[in-house]
């Protein structure tokens, strides 16, 4: 039953909303009230009779008066008179800026496929009552207690900068000790492009602080700020509090904590606090006299450099590491170019800071590099220069290391430990170099004479080429002694036949493999028995030849028939053979190598 | 019978005899001056060392006496006798360190000889020339046996060509290694007399006379090399006091000049 009434009560305002939507639209405009005083904020109403959609356009801009960018809106659906209405209402907050009379004129706006007019109307703005005038002083009042019960103060040691110039800066959020907060949600940060600030990190906290007749809480930050623009520059830095509130306030602006005796029990709400903007002169740095090594590097500094050892062998790695210490923008340092000529083979260098790391402003910056010699000898890593920019004179210094003789031995088996220092004077040095080389304790093989022997001029070398020589003319006669050339064409004709008889299994030629084949048994029957000429024989005379060169009676039968199914093919035709080719090949091959 | 057996043994126990104490005295000599520089006493161990290498010669000889020279900053005849020590025992990472450590001292360019291909070197060239050898005619014998017999033109002309590259190549190798073997027998080391000082310049001088002026001045361990006449032989020229002058440049010929022969140390016997 519950069920069936919300259905209808749904059925019926969806009917209204149908049969409303389908009457013309008719678009009402207005401000309510239509007369305020300059402290006063209006409504502007548009109003859609007949449809529930929203509209499409923009209200006219009108000078003197701030219309809210986000308007309310509210859908109705009504019985008037008996006859089903709809309507659509859109609601800007109009606050003037000055007093006079303003006409918003006439404008259109699309609801669906339709366009309408907005017809015009008119909002009057009186001068400020003397009420409105208290409020003004009360509201500003607040504003300035507001302001006074948390702040940020953002200070820097000089009011100009030069441009790429590291300083050290301070920010410092203040909160007056009764005010409700309960955390910082946002810490301070900054606005201006013109300046780069390193990462704020956890800040110093002071409590009951006395200021301005109140004691604060006051939470401090140290930065190295980083002029990145020249000219001048604006920085100002904003942070957000999470305050608690009393139900029933919607923003901490409208006196939440003043006159509340109870404030702290209420939700928590977001509080802007900021400082205000600083203007610093940021100064490009002079072209004049800039030493040819700057690279960057603004600041009071002083240079170092070492390295971890003074004799090393020949490819070992030696470390040399240069300090600079000082005030400047470590951050935006580059390492000092090292250039060491074709003795030593120079690796990137390894960073590293020690100091002030939440600021990079002031401390000592390690290059290391990783050097490898390349030759033996006493060698000499050459002095770093390096070049800055002093902001306090305003000029350009230039600095250079000393210089690191290097011992580099040529072999490490001769280095001995105790002997770690090294003196330039050439008379130490060839001492301990005499130190480096061992004496062998064994003669080892003994030879008479310290020669090469040219090949050329060598008997064994000639030797060889004559027994290589006889070889080969020994090799030669005999071939051509024994040379026989009816056997060699034979040789040949049988070499052919071979090939054929391969050609016709590869074609399937039955009929051309068995007359290869009977050609190729009397061919080698002609090459056993020298003097006969088998092509001129029958097979039986064939057969009684080779029975009288003493071959077997088997072999002779596997011939005869062999013979038999050739001529069978060759004359009888039409010889089923059920066979396949390849095995007879196989098979009188091996019987045709048995005629040897 | 029995007088020539026994004759036979006794030249026989007599060779055995002489090798064991000709080679016991070479070794004896190098302990004596092992056991002299060791007792500080380079000199006397500089002088057992020269006597003993006028016979005889090993890697670890040479080796040592480079180092004593190299100790008695007499860096020329210590890059001499490193070359010498290396070319008995060209893979002694020791003296090639300390080769490179004396030229360092000396103030000499590494010479080119130092800076081949093992496999292209002057010893490599017997190597090269066997395997030449070989293959030619064992190549030539195989075809006389081979080829009437079995092999067919495709066949035979694609071993032809293998051969004939793989001999080309062996060709190439030992001519590349003769041409070191050649720079090699004419190197020589110049150092310095004794008389000028330890590490004195050798000059190269213009006409073969002490009086001469010189066209340049090198240090002593630079690797010079001797000019041959037509016959193969330095070309040398002897003074009227009986002193042998040669003359000598440098490897790419742009210094040249007469040179005495106690100037300069031969790496190699020719």
């Amino acid at each position: 039953m519950k069920y069936s009434f919300h259905f209808f009560i749904i059925l019926f305002g969806t009917s209204i909303c149908i049969w409303g939507q389908n009457n013309n639209l008719r678009v009402e405009t207005l401000f309510e009230p239509a007369t305020i005083t300059l402290s006063n904020s209006s409504i502007y109403k548009i109003i859609i009779h007949g449809s529930q959609e929203s509209p499409v356009g923009s209200v006219p801009s009108v000078s003197g008066l701030q219309f809210s960018k986000t308007p309310r809106t509210f859908r109705s659906a009504s019985f008037i008179n008996g006859v089903p209405a709809v309507r659509f209402e859109l609601s800007f907050e109009v606050k003037p800026q000055r007093e006079g009379t303003f006409k918003l004129p006439a404008w259109n706006l699309r609801v669906g496929k339709q366009t309408c007019q907005a017809p015009s109307t008119t909002l009057r703005v009186l001068p400020p009552s003397q009420r409105d005038k208290v409020r003004q002083a009360e509201q500003k009042k607040r504003n300035q207690d507001l302001s006074e019960a948390a702040y940020l103060d953002f200070s820097i040691t000089r009011p100009y900068m030069f441009e790429g110039e590291t300083m050290e800066g301070q920010v410092s959020l203040n909160i007056w000790n009764r005010l409700p907060v309960t955390r910082i949600d946002r810490i301070p940060t900054k606005t201006g492009d013109g300046f780069s600030i390193t990462e704020l990190g956890q800040p110093v906290e002071k409590r009951n602080v006395p200021k301005n007749g109140k004691n604060y809480n006051s939470y401090n930050w140290k930065f190295g700020i980083t002029a990145a623009l020249p000219g001048i520059q604006s920085i100002s830095f904003s942070s957000v509090l999470r305050v608690r509130v009393k139900q029933n306030r919607n923003s901490p602006l409208g006196n939440p904590f003043f006159s509340d005796p109870f404030f702290g029990f209420g939700s928590e709400e977001g509080l802007e606090v900021g400082s205000d903007p600083l203007t610093v002169e940021v100064r490009s740095l002079p072209t004049d006299s800039r030493p040819k090594g700057f690279a960057g590097a603004i600041g009071i500094f002083t240079l170092a450099s070492a390295i971890d050892k003074d004799r090393v062998s020949l490819g070992d790695p030696v470390r040399l590491t240069c300090k600079i210490k000082g005030k400047g923008n470590f951050s935006a340092m580059p390492a000092p170019p090292v250039s060491l000529g074709e003795d030593f083979k120079v690796g990137p260098p390894a960073f590293s800071f020690d100091g002030s790391t939440s600021t990079l402003h002031q401390g000592v910056q390690s290059f290391e590099y990783v050097i490898t010699p390349l030759r033996p000898g006493l060698l000499e890593i050459p002095p770093i220069p390096f070049s800055f920019f002093n902001p306090d004179n305003e000029v350009y210094t230039s600095l250079t290391s000393s210089p690191h003789p290097l011992r580099v031995d040529p072999g490490e088996k001769w280095m001995e430990p105790s002997s770690v220092e090294v003196s330039q004077s050439d008379e130490k040095s060839t001492s301990s170099a005499n130190n480096m080389f061992q004496t062998e304790s064994e003669p080892g093989e003994w030879v008479s004479s310290i020669s090469i022997e040219d090949p050329l001029s060598s008997k064994m070398f000639w030797g060889a080429q004559a027994v290589g020589l006889l070889l080969f003319l020994s090799v030669l006669f005999f071939r051509l002694k024994n040379r026989n050339p009816l056997m060699e064409e034979l040789k040949l004709k049988d070499r052919v036949l071979s090939n054929k008889l391969r050609e016709t299994v590869k074609h399937k030629d039955r009929a051309g493999f068995y007359k290869s084949l009977r050609r190729r048994i009397r061919l080698r029957a002609g090459m056993v028995c020298p003097g006969a000429n088998p092509s001129a024989l029958s097979n039986k005379e064939l057969l009684a030849l080779l029975k009288a060169r003493g071959y077997s009676q088997n072999l002779l039968d596997e011939i005869s028939k062999l013979l038999q199914i050739c001529e069978d093919h060759e004359y009888a035709g039409g010889v089923k053979n059920t066979d396949s080719l390849e095995s007879e090949l196989s098979r009188s091959q091996s019987i045709i190598r048995k005629l040897k | 019978m029995n007088h020539r057996s026994t004759a036979l043994w006794l030249l026989l126990t007599f060779v055995l005899l002489y090798s064991n104490i000709f080679g016991e005295s070479g070794d004896r000599a190098f302990y004596d001056a092992v056991r002299a520089e060791a007792s500080g006493d380079l000199q006397l161990a500089r002088s057992i060392y020269e006597e003993l290498a006028e016979n005889q010669h090993s890697a670890n000889l040479h080796a040592n006496l480079a180092n004593l020279y190299f100790k008695l900053e007499d860096y020329g005849r210590s890059i001499l006798h490193f070359r010498k020590s290396l070319l008995l025992n060209p893979e002694n990472r020791e003296s090639i360190s300390n080769l490179s450590f004396a030229m360092e001292m000396s103030g000499v360019k590494k010479a080119e000889s130092l800076k081949t291909n093992p496999a292209f070197s002057a010893t490599a060239q017997f190597i090269w020339a066997s395997c030449f050898t070989i293959l030619l005619w064992g190549g030539f014998l195989l075809i006389a046996l081979l080829v009437p017999r079995r092999l067919n033109s495709t066949t035979l002309t694609g071993y032809t060509l293998l051969w004939a590259g793989t001999l080309s190549f062996l060709a190439w190798g030992w001519q590349e290694s003769r041409e070191q073997f050649n720079f090699l027998r004419r190197e020589v080391i110049s150092v310095a007399i004794k008389s000028d000082g330890k590490n004195a310049p050798v000059p190269l001088r213009r006409f073969a006379g002490k009086g001469s002026n010189y066209n340049t001045m090198v240090n002593p361990g630079t690797s010079l090399f001797l000019d041959l006449d037509r016959s193969g032989n330095p070309r040398m020229h002897q003074g009227p006091d009986g002193e042998k002058w040669f003359l000598a440049r440098s490897k790419d010929g742009a210094n040249k000049g007469w040179i005495t022969e106690l100037e300069f140390g031969k790496i190699i016997e020719l």
